[in-house]
């Protein structure tokens, strides 16, 4: 982060993106006006390396899915000249068939290797892995994981998965090693590659997966966010359909975190947020996991966890959030921090409100209302 | 080269800097799919919007050749094409009645299509 950057937050919703600047010390904010108005846009994402770029993963009502890129800090957009497309060939099970295999939405947009300048990587929904190494502009398909002669059994055939399709999502690149990635896949789980993508391996021994018959399952699991902490890059972080999870990957195998949670709200939600100095601090915003699953805060009544001993224990983090009747919920990267000393967090909700906390989530309040349905927040510096 | 005019959609209209119609010069018996290419040449990346990369027609997009619907993209391109971003939903109309499309939807309900649009 530069020492002279302002602080922005970068919201994806259902009907365009906006962009949050902060103002005197960030306790007030400036809305701009709307970016690819009208469009889904299900991530909008700066590039640490160069902060005058950013991309968006874009799909409008009628029409196919795209990619906007910007060199300029958003003044400008453009479309991608070749967005991700999965090559001729890849078919999709179904109940009704074999169908071709082709994109619905990119939903995940991830910055490459501090070393690999201009190489991002985007997930798809159906579960497709792309890499760019023009900034964004155009896509090739990971071969190794989009042809793999296993991905219909880890992905499933095209009924199975959320309502909103099967997406793969939560793309970490080890600090260390630009060949080191993990994924996450809804459904699918987590997996690992050590050579940029050419060959995976499952990564969810311990990981409860309860919808599935078979016990103790290799993969099919439903991670909603994994992320790895980038000062301790063996620790990772992963928010599940079934619960919260951290594995330190020398032992390989997931240790359910969230039992330490209040029994009464559980530890289902979306999001996943790390400290970006301390590896035991993390955030996660439950929601209703129930029955139905309602996807609401629990009882309607909204509030961060946070923990700072890497998931011993939780504390409840909600003054100044709605104490009844709100029945949101915040998707899987619709939660960030900032990199601030005291460390500011955003959440969006369901019902398009932008809720911050300037100090590590003790207390909240609302910065943006009236907004589209929140797909995903993201700090930047600029 | 015959001319063809096609009609384009509002959502489509950023790639056309907002034209509502643009008139394209195709081969003699050339097919919707030719014709898709060109005004991808002309206008990057709106061939991909309605198009997978499987080659079908996008779910909520429907091209008419002369006011008839084609299925694919080896239709012949004819003189007029219309690109309509669909309605989905709704019911199946009524025994002895026709499901109407595009234009002769908004006739139906009272409202005259514009010149142009």
């Amino acid at each position: 982060m530069p020492s002279n950057a302002a602080l922005q937050v970068l919201v994806g919703t259902k009907k365009g993106a906006w962009v949050l600047s902060a103002e005197s010390g960030r306790k007030r904010w400036n809305v701009s006006a709307p970016i690819c108005f009208g469009n889904i846009i299900y991530h909008f994402v700066q590039d640490p390396r160069d902060p005058k770029r950013m991309v968006i993963a874009a799909k409008a009502g009628h029409l196919g899915p795209t990619v906007m890129v910007s060199s300029n800090g958003g003044k400008k957009w453009t479309e991608a000249k070749k967005p991700p497309a999965f090559p001729a060939g890849l078919i999709h099970k179904s109940a009704t068939g074999d169908q071709p295999r082709t994109v619905d939405h990119v939903f995940w947009l991830q910055p490459g290797h501090a070393s690999e300048k201009g190489v991002w990587y985007a997930g798809t929904s159906p579960q497709g892995l792309f890499r760019s190494e023009d900034h964004g502009s155009t896509w090739e398909s990971v071969d190794g994981f989009n042809g793999h002669a296993n991905w219909h059994d880890w992905c499933g055939p095209k009924e199975q998965g959320p309502p909103d399709g099967a997406r793969l999502h939560s793309i970490n690149v080890d600090p260390r090693d630009a060949r080191h990635l993990y994924i996450g896949m809804s459904s699918g789980g987590v997996f690992e590659s050590a050579d940029r993508g050419a060959s995976w391996s499952p990564l969810n021994k311990g990981c409860a997966a309860d919808f599935i018959p078979t016990p103790d399952p290799e993969y099919g699991h439903d991670p909603h966010c994994v992320r790895l902490h980038p000062l301790m890059p063996d620790r990772l972080y992963q928010q599940n359909h079934c619960g919260i999870y951290r594995m330190e990957r020398a032992s390989g195998v997931w240790e359910r975190i969230g039992k330490k949670m209040p029994k009464k709200v559980g530890d289902i939600g979306f999001p996943m947020v790390l400290h970006p100095r301390d590896p035991d601090t993390c955030w996660v915003f439950p929601m209703d996991g129930t029955m139905v699953w309602p996807r609401t805060s629990v009882d309607g009544k909204p509030a961060v966890f946070k923990t700072t001993n890497a998931g011993k224990t939780w504390e409840r983090k909600a003054k100044g959030m709605p104490e009844g009747n709100a029945w949101w919920t915040v998707f899987r990267q619709a939660m960030t921090a900032d990199a601030e000393k005291t460390v500011g967090l955003y959440l969006g909700t369901t019902q398009g409100s932008i809720w911050a906390s300037r100090d590590e989530g003790d207390s909240w309040r609302p910065v943006a209302e009236g907004l589209p349905r929140v797909h995903s927040v993201e700090a930047a510096y600029l | 080269m015959p001319e063809v005019r096609v009609y384009v959609p509002g959502p489509l209209r950023s790639y056309t800097r907002q034209r509502s119609e643009v008139r394209l010069e195709l081969d003699a018996g050339a097919s919707v799919g030719a014709l898709l290419d060109e005004m991808d040449r002309q206008f990057p990346g709106i061939r991909f919007r309605m198009i997978d990369e499987a080659g079908r027609i996008r779910e909520h997009i429907r091209l008419f050749v002369a006011g008839e619907l084609a299925s694919d993209l080896d239709a012949p391109a004819g003189g007029e094409v219309q690109i309509i971003c669909a309605i989905s939903g709704g019911l199946e109309p009524p025994p002895g009645r026709k499901r109407l499309l595009g234009q002769d939807a908004l006739k139906e309900v009272g409202v005259e299509p514009i010149e142009g649009q």
